[in-house]
Formats: structure tokens, C-alpha cells, sequence
């Protein structure tokens, strides 16, 4: 089996930018592991680039950015997965940060041949702090979220499951859920609260459509 | 998610909305960046986006809910 991910990580508004910059810690971890990385960030996040890099066989694809119910998309919107192109992933494993993809586009996905996709079934939705926008490494809100949401690659990447990825980021999920509501009741930190209630919705909202039990490598 | 929004929540959700801290900013992954204002001005309309909030705001209450029920066990 090969060792080679793609990711997709557009850059041109703050959620995508938040994205992009709390996603590289995924790429590090996948190069540290051993995987050839083809990481497609900002411009280079397009339909074309997306589909040339199918040519070269990834077990993965770890799709940033926006999306609809039908639809993945790159750098300023562009689709760069729908029903049109969906079977030339087939035989991969594919996870979407993108809104709602999985109720559409990732539930057909598997009748074309993709092995699992993990995706979330509403909208994604992170509380941050807009001290941090330039640097959303230090958004100590936004972490609790990236911190769950990237235990889906870096769970694959050790060559478990999908239903183990989720599950993993689940409980991630879980411990600062634990963390906030503790912290909550001990602090009078208003921002504690929100962070958990948009914590809770995103925990709600992973799923996985095809073989829970395939492994990327 | 179809469950239509009941009618008196709406004006809950305003009220909670207005005690979100101003330096939050709600990032929502179909495009949006919600301030404080933005927020409330959402719900104010009843908006796509509004209904997002009230729903997500209803996911956070039944933890309470939940919670409740285990207090009881």
C-alpha cells in the first residue's frame, strides 16, 4: 500500500484561513511519519490540481474549505468535488471539514467507489477569538476544535480505521467538552460557554458514510 | 434538521446572543464570520443563518436536559 495524502487548504477568509493554518500541523505530522504529502494551499487548492493529483494514487484525501450538501470546494469557492468528477476518487478515503458534504455528495461518493468518507453532517462551526486571527495557533477556543477535528487524520495516518478515526476525535471531542464544562463552572469566563456550545454541534455532526472498517494505510 | 424553530425561542436566543463576549467571532464553515452584531442582526432577520444559531443553541440546551435526566437515575 501507498503512503501518499493530498490536502486541500484554500486561504481566502478567515474560516478557510483558520484552516489552512491549524490543518499544517497534520502535514508535519504526516512528513514526520514517513507520507509524500501533496499539500494544495491557497491558489493551488483547484478542481485541476485536485483531479492531476488523483493520477498519483493517494490512499487519502483531507478536503478543506467550504461546501454544500453536493459539493467540496477550493480556493474562492471553486468546486473541486462533485457528482462529475467523485468516481475518479474511488478505491480512496476521503475527510471533508467541509459543511454538510457527507449528506450528499459523501453518501454518493461510496456507490462510486470511495472506500469511507468522513465528513459532518451540518454546518462546521468554530468559536474563535478575534485577538488571535492573525495567529489562530494561539486562539486557545479554536484549538478545542482542531484539536478533535485533526485526530482524524493523524488516527488514519497511524494506520488505524475510520470508525477508530472517528471515534478518536469523538472523544477528543469529549475531553474538552469535559474541560469547558469544568472550567465553566469554576471560571466566570463567558467565552468558556460558547466554545462549548459550538464544541457540542460539531460533536453532534461527525459521521461516516461507507466501510467504517478501512484503513488508508 | 426540520424541526421547525418554536416561536418564543427566538426571542431567547436574542437574549443570549446579547451577552456573547465581543471578541468572539463565530466562524461558520459555509463562508460566514460572525461577530456579536452580525450575529444578532441574523437573528433578527430569522435568516438561513439565524436558524443555524437557534438550532445550535437547542443542541446546547438538551445537554442540560440530559444532564436533568441522569440526576434523576
Amino acid at each position: 500500500m501507498g503512503k501518499t495524502v493530498v490536502i486541500t487548504r484554500p486561504d481566502f477568509d478567515l474560516a478557510t484561513y483558520y484552516w489552512k493554518r491549524l490543518s499544517s500541523e497534520v502535514i508535519t505530522y504526516a512528513k514526520e511519519s514517513g507520507f509524500e504529502v501533496i499539500d494544495l494551499p491557497k491558489e493551488k487548492a483547484t478542481r485541476q490540481n485536485l483531479e492531476r493529483a488523483v493520477q498519483r494514487s493517494p490512499n487519502l484525501y483531507i478536503l478543506n474549505g467550504h461546501g454544500t450538501t453536493e459539493t467540496v470546494m477550493g480556493q474562492k469557492n471553486e468546486v473541486i468535488l462533485n457528482s462529475e468528477n467523485v468516481s475518479r476518487f474511488s478505491g480512496s478515503i476521503i475527510y471533508t471539514i467541509a459543511c454538510e458534504a457527507i449528506v450528499g455528495i459523501g453518501k454518493r461518493s461510496i456507490s462510486d467507489g470511495v472506500r469511507c468518507f468522513i465528513g459532518y453532517k451540518f454546518q462546521f462551526a468554530v468559536y474563535s477569538d478575534k485577538n488571535h486571527s492573525a495567529n489562530p495557533e494561539n486562539d486557545e477556543y479554536a484549538r478545542h476544535f482542531f484539536g478533535a477535528t485533526n485526530m482524524i487524520p493523524k488516527t488514519l495516518f497511524k494506520g488505524n480505521s475510520c470508525n477508530e478515526a472517528v471515534e478518536r476525535a469523538r472523544e477528543a471531542f469529549q475531553k474538552s467538552i469535559i474541560e469547558l464544562k469544568t472550567r465553566t463552572v469554576k471560571e466566570s469566563l463567558p467565552d468558556n460557554v460558547w466554545t462549548l456550545k459550538y464544541l457540542l454541534w460539531d460533536a453532534a455532526s461527525l459521521h461516516l458514510e461507507g466501510d467504517g472498517d478501512s484503513r488508508a494505510f | 434538521m426540520t424541526d421547525k424553530i418554536p416561536e418564543s425561542f427566538w426571542d431567547v436566543l436574542k437574549a443570549r446572543y446579547k451577552e456573547m463576549p465581543k471578541d468572539g467571532v463565530i466562524l461558520i464553515g459555509a463562508g460566514e464570520e460572525l461577530t456579536k452584531a452580525k450575529a444578532l442582526e441574523e437573528i433578527e432577520k430569522r435568516s438561513e443563518v439565524g436558524e443555524l444559531l437557534a438550532r445550535i443553541e437547542l443542541n446546547y440546551v438538551r445537554l442540560f436536559k440530559e444532564e436533568a435526566e441522569w440526576a434523576k437515575q
